[in-house]
């Protein structure tokens, strides 16, 4: 019992994560970043999605590495 | 200088070491120290997913579009974000039920339809070839590139390789054969294949660091950084790789993220490494993040190698080389190398994935079930594991050989990148079937192979055919002008809808169809037993070990095991058995436990499909062995069988609630059939005996409900369908049954009767023949006809009748309509035994209330009484005539309801009566009212239904005078309308209660103006539950000061007003208009104590009645006032006042001061006096004294007679 409440906070927790990303990666945020400018040299956009996705990686290896 | 055959040594070497590390892996698994039990390699296996594409035709994307390369990996990242929710579900499942493909998880998902997993592979095949033949070209292409080496690569010379020099015919046989030798090594339950898995996490490695290797190069080798290189793309105007929106439209952006979250899942070789090879599901937790990190490693140069490229070399390279080109311009001879063998790598590591996932479908889902179809002889083979084998790697080479073919004929159209996304979209259209069949148990298999043939035509329509097209295998025409140059169906822009790109337009058009068919035909049709069991265990949490029992197996323990050796071989099949858990069986000639064979079963499964094995299981086990459709019902069965038993304590326990709500026999009936239908019954008809809607026992008053001869005659009470045609008797009937009847034999024996089939029953048509053939043409087919049973008495008979479902009533609803009949009998006989009192004291109270009101001129009056709903109470009125032209109203209340305050009103109206003949002033009678009460509950001291208490108001109104004298004891004030339209409420001394005892009561006297209405109620009128009793009162004056109303029209305006809709008390209204004598109709004299007075008097009375024209009553009314006026002087005191009065009688007073009362006696014959009264009794009608404050009147009537009356008594006379 313990362990499928468990489960169910993390696959809650995750889906909650995915739909962040969804929503980062799709107009209008993405929008908003779709210039030709540069940031620190690179392209905004291309930053930004890397960076989105790293933060999701990252989410996702600490949400799942905090249960057991 | 590379000369060729360096790169063919090192690239067989690459192979070899590839081999290698597969040898390892294999070896490692089979001494159990398996290295793949780890969530990196998991995660790192996962990276097939990368293949040539991702290494060589991303670049060659972003070269064109930009950023719009990246949906491909970022969609896998959210999946894998899910994958707790999602891809954990599908391990567990796949593992539950040992799936081993795509296919069979769709085939086992939807009933383990042999069909399904059919399709799903060939869909499966026919998507994924071009996919293949993708990598072979990659490497057949490169090989080229780099044998050139160092020439600069140009496009048009590569497509002219002779089939012979072409290396991507020698790599599809080199793979072939490590495919074989490494996928199909031998037949394994798990289809689990270790050395692969290391292989494919060990070329991962290496696609990353040639890939990371080569971004470095160009980023910090070639260019200053990346700021460097990204200013100077940016001076050169390729800005536009840096947007979406110059390149892609937000929409296809969408779609393509959509799409690789499903590819990720639903490509076939993702499927094998993601589920099939999964060793723990805990693994997954580490790829969740690993596996797109990796993603975002191997993409992260990407970009700037393509803008590297660019910059190198302009226009003039192929985009999809730019990677392998890079390194060659620069003179990197080794990198170059390392490059080429990451793009082999990758491509390699893709085909061999995708051909074993390929391979066991087909044999599993496809030829298998085909050769195993018909039980044929191929079952008792004995070598199947080696058939099994041959077909898998028969599939593997004829599937590289397909990709192959697919390659040398349309290879040279279009980009990597546009041939990958066809087999996306392809493998896309399993998603609503699988990712539906988790979440929803509604699918069925119907709806699945119409969504999926939808999804599938479109997909070949909208993007096989124009690659085909782009290919140049079909005239271009097509794409721009349509088929039969119709445009609304070129397959790019179907319909024409606006503002589609191509992927768009397919992936709208086939997901549309494919998910639209996919619900509509499953919402239209049933899922049938096999697919309901299956969709519970896959979209229930799957925990827990599944259960899935085989019922009625005859199969021996040894014949099993022969069919396990068979598929697995002896090693195979002795492992198999040993993997059971159960009980070991003692020999191998015993029967088998049907837990042994459906483990046998599952063992088999994951080899050669689920579908596959139930069909092998099912052959060897025996000619009569059930099949597995019939299983699945049969658990069905079982558990409708509980669903059944449910319900019908649902049933009961609505009947409970439902049955009996209101007191009343019909509505009873009428419930007790509506609580059935259609639940239990299609039409239900209550039938009950006569005397039962009266409230009487049936068998009383000779109403029995079996006459003799042992037929019934009951009356339809209530009928309840789900139509109200029936052609049964209707409503109101009275029916007389044969005593075979089933009603009969139910009435006779008590007990319920079941009739499965009515069309089998000559009892119950003998009832009425033709109505009999009417009913069964009418589809009603099955009866159960309960008796209506309750403490003993026999009421009715309730039928329950079946037309709409099939089956008919068995046995065990037999019980269930006894026991709702027994339920709801109790409910009627209470009903009817309510139906017995209620009208009892209904009638008891009727009879004590005034039928009608004695006539009488003083008041003109109207009342109303209206019994209580739940009761009769004690209200009562009166109107009583008294001498002298007045009138008494009385108004009283016993407190209470029922048969006792009927009982008790009834004996104080009879008080009331008596003491007013003794015309008592009010507060007289009321005082000797309340003595009667008190002297009465004394004579039943403890009884509970002695009287509570009364009230009562007692008027007398004189209509000579127009003085009215009021008491009451307790009761409401009256109300007093005048004619000038003031209403009041009179203040009469409230007194006490009736039966209390004590203070003496008081009367009120006062005039009352001609026309007055004199109001008296009870307190029922006035006073409810939900309203003050001054609001009451209120309306009550409001509706009065209408004085234009006369008393029967004042009634009904004041219970219009009044009356509440729920009346909780018995209510009495009377209003009594005065009326005046007019002074004509009065004579009045004084007399003297003086005999004299006595002639004078009667001469003027005679005078006066003359011209009343009542001269024949002259002579009479003498004697009488002269008898009278005689008596007062000689008994009483003066002065003597005589009155006579002209109403319907004459009436004549005589008034004194005394208060003697006279005696009527009978005289001697010998006396003189004492004949006075003697002779006013036998003249007058009535006679009688009456007390006043300060004397007595003495007075007689005698009746008018008409005009006519008087002349023909004349005539006889004379």
């Amino acid at each position: 019992m313990a362990e499928s409440q468990d489960d169910e906070q993390l696959a809650g927790r995750l889906a909650a994560v995915t739909a962040l990303a969804i929503v980062l990666i799709v107009p209008p945020f993405l929008t908003q970043f779709d210039r030709t400018d540069r940031v620190l040299g690179v392209p905004v956009l291309w930053a930004y999605l890397y960076l989105v996705w790293a933060m999701v990686i990252v989410l996702v290896a600490v949400i799942g590495g905090r249960s057991r | 200088m590379l000369r060729t055959s360096v790169i063919v040594v090192v690239s067989v070497a690459y192979l070899g070491l590839l081999f290698a590390v597969a040898f390892y892996g294999d070896r490692r698994a089979d001494t159990g120290r398996s290295i793949i039990n780890n969530g990196t390699v998991y995660a790192l296996s996962l990276a097939v997913y990368a293949t040539s594409w991702t290494f060589y035709g991303s670049v060659g994307q972003a070269a064109t579009e930009g950023v719009a390369f990246l949906p491909v990996y970022l969609g896998p990242t959210l999946m894998f974000a899910l994958g707790w929710l999602v891809l954990r579900r599908i391990i567990r499942i796949s593992r539950r039920h040992r799936i081993t493909s795509l296919a069979d998880f769709v085939s086992a998902r939807y009933g383990k339809s042999a069909a399904l997993g059919g399709l799903v592979t060939v869909i499966a095949v026919i998507g994924i070839v071009p996919y293949i033949s993708l990598q072979l070209k990659a490497v057949s292409d490169t090989f080229e590139i780099i044998r050139r080496y160092p020439k600069s690569p140009s496009t048009p010379d590569l497509g002219h390789v002779p089939l012979m020099a072409d290396t991507g015919l020698y790599a599809a046989l080199l793979l072939a054969a490590f495919t074989i030798l490494f996928g199909t090594r031998h037949l394994d339950t798990t289809e689990r294949h270790e050395g692969m898995v290391v292989a494919i996490a060990f070329e991962a490695v290496v696609k990353l660091v040639a890939f990371l290797a080569v971004g470095v190069f160009v980023a910090f080798w070639m260019f200053g950084g990346l700021g460097d290189l990204f200013s100077q793309a940016a001076e050169i105007n390729l800005t536009r790789l840096f947007t979406l929106r110059d390149q892609t439209s937000y929409g296809e952006w969408i779609w393509l993220n959509l799409l690789s979250m499903l590819a990720i899942v639903l490509l076939p070789r993702q499927w094998q490494m993601i589920f099939v090879e999964n060793v723990d599901e805990k693994h997954l937790k580490r790829a969740m993040w690993l596996f797109p990190l990796y993603m975002l490693a191997i993409t992260f140069f990407v970009l700037p190698i393509a803008a590297g490229g660019l910059l190198r070399f302009g226009n003039s390279v192929e985009a999809d080389t730019i990677v392998l080109a890079l390194p060659m311009a620069e003179g990197q001879q080794a990198l170059a190398l390392l490059v080429f063998i990451g793009g082999l790598s990758a491509a390699t590591g893709m085909i061999i994935v995708e051909t074993v996932a390929l391979s066991t479908m087909v044999s599993n889902s496809l030829v298998m079930p085909l050769l195993l179809r018909g039980k044929s002889r191929l079952t008792h083979r004995d070598d199947l594991a080696g058939l099994v084998l041959g077909i898998r790697r028969v599939t593997i080479v004829l599937i590289l050989l397909l990709g192959y073919a697919y390659f040398r004929l349309a290879g040279e159209g279009p980009a990597l990148v546009s041939i990958g996304l066809v087999s996306f979209a392809a493998v896309a259209q399993f998603g609503p079937a699988i990712l539906g069949g988790l979440f929803w148990k509604g699918g069925t298999r119907q709806g699945v192979m119409v969504g999926l043939l939808a999804g599938f035509t479109v997909w070949v329509y909208t993007l096989l055919l124009p690659n085909f097209a782009e290919s140049g295998l079909l005239p271009q025409s097509l794409l721009h002008e349509g088929p039969w140059g119709i445009e609304l169906l070129r397959p790019q822009r179907l319909f024409g809808l606006p503002r589609l790109d191509p992927m768009s337009n397919a992936m709208f058009w086939s997901m549309l169809l494919n998910i639209g068919g996919y619900v509509g035909v499953s919402l239209a049709g049933r899922p049938d037993a096999a697919v309901r069991a299956q969709a519970e265990q896959f979209v229930e949490t799957p925990e827990g070990p599944g259960r899935q029992r085989r019922w009625q197996v005859r199969a021996t323990v040894g014949e099993l095991h022969t069919l396990l050796e068979r598929f697995l071989g002896k090693d195979g099949a002795q492992r198999a058995l040993g993997a059971y858990p159960g009980r070991r069986p003692d020999s191998l000639a015993s029967k088998a436990a049907p837990e042994l064979v459906h483990h046998a079963e599952a063992q088999l499964a994951g080899s050669v499909g689920a579908a596959s094995a139930r069909l092998a299981v099912d052959a060897v086990a025996g000619g009569e062995q059930v099949r597995s459709d019939e299983v699945m019902e049969m658990i069905g069965e079982a558990s409708e069988r509980v669903e059944l038993v449910r319900r019908r304590l649902e049933l009961l326990y609505d009947a409970t609630g439902g049955v009996g709500t209101t007191l009343d026999v019909t509505r009873t009936a009428e419930e007790l059939a509506q609580v059935a239908v259609p639940r239990f019954a299609d039409y239900v008809t209550v039938d009950l005996a006569e005397s039962v809607l009266g409230g009487d026992e049936p068998g009383f008053n000779g109403t029995s409900i079996s006459t003799s001869g042992g037929s019934t005659r009951l009356r339809r009470v209530a009928f309840s369908g789900i139509r109200d045609d029936p052609p049964l008797f209707p409503v109101g009937e009275l029916i007389t049954r044969g005593p075979h009847s089933p009603e009969a034999r139910s009435a006779e024996s008590g007990q319920a009767v079941l009739v499965p089939r009515l069309s089998e029953s000559p009892g119950w048509q003998t009832v009425d023949k033709r109505r009999a053939s009417r009913v069964l043409q009418y589809g009603i087919h099955s009866l159960i006809a309960a008796p209506l049973r309750a403490r003993g008495v026999l009421l009715g008979v309730v039928n329950f009748w079946r037309s709409e479902k099939p089956e008919p009533y068995e046995q065990d609803d037999l019980s269930l309509a006894a026991e709702l009949a027994a339920r709801a009998a109790v409910s009627l006989d209470n009903a009817r035994r309510y139906t017995r009192e209620h009208g009892m004291a209904v009638a008891l109270q009727r009879r004590l209330l005034p039928r009608a009101l004695p006539e009488q001129n003083a008041v003109e009056v109207a009342s109303r009484y209206l019994p209580a709903q739940e009761g009769v109470g004690g209200d009562w009125f009166d109107v009583i005539p008294l001498p002298g032209a007045r009138v008494a109203l009385v108004m009283g209340d016993v407190v209470g309801h029922g048969l006792h305050a009927a009982a008790t009103m009834g004996r104080l109206r009879t008080a009331v009566h008596n003491f007013s003949s003794l015309d008592l002033p009010p507060d007289e009678l009321l005082g000797h009212l309340d003595e009667l009460i008190i002297r009465l509950e004394q004579d039943a001291p403890g009884d509970r239904t002695a009287i509570a208490g009364a009230t009562c108001l007692y008027a007398i109104y004189d209509s000579v005078t127009r003085n009215c004298a009021i008491a009451k004891a307790g009761h409401p004030a009256p109300a007093l309308a005048r004619p000038d339209g003031t209403v009041e409420f009179l203040d009469v001394p409230a007194g006490q209660p009736l039966g209390i005892g004590g203070l003496p009561f008081e009367s009120t006297e006062l005039q009352l103006p001609e026309g007055s209405r004199l109001v008296l109620f009870t307190d029922g009128l006035v006073e409810r539950r939900d309203q003050d009793i001054d609001t009451g009162l209120r309306l009550l004056s409001e509706t009065l000061a209408h004085p234009e109303h006369s008393p029967e029209e004042t009634c009904e305006a004041v219970l219009d007003a009044l009356l509440p809709e729920l009346q909780s008390d018995d209510i009495a209204l009377l209003v009594a208009r005065t009326k005046v004598l007019g002074a004509g109709q009065i004579a009045e004299w004084e007399v003297e104590s003086d005999p004299a007075a006595v002639r004078r008097v009667r001469a003027a009375v005679s005078e006066r009645l003359t011209e009343w024209d009542l001269e024949d009553l002259v002579e009479t009314t003498e004697l009488i006032l002269s008898e009278l006026t005689t008596n007062a002087m000689r008994h009483g005191a003066g002065p003597i006042n005589v009155r006579l009065i002209r109403d319907r009688t004459l009436i004549c007073e005589v008034f004194d001061h005394s208060s003697t009362s006279p005696h009527l006696r009978y005289a001697a014959t010998m006396d003189e006096g004492g004949r006075g009264l003697f002779l006013v009794a036998q003249v007058a009608e009535r006679w009688g004294t009456r007390y006043t404050e300060d004397g007595k009147v003495i007075w007689a009537e005698q009746t008018v007679r008409d005009r006519a009356e008087c002349s023909d008594d004349h005539a006889v006379l004379n």
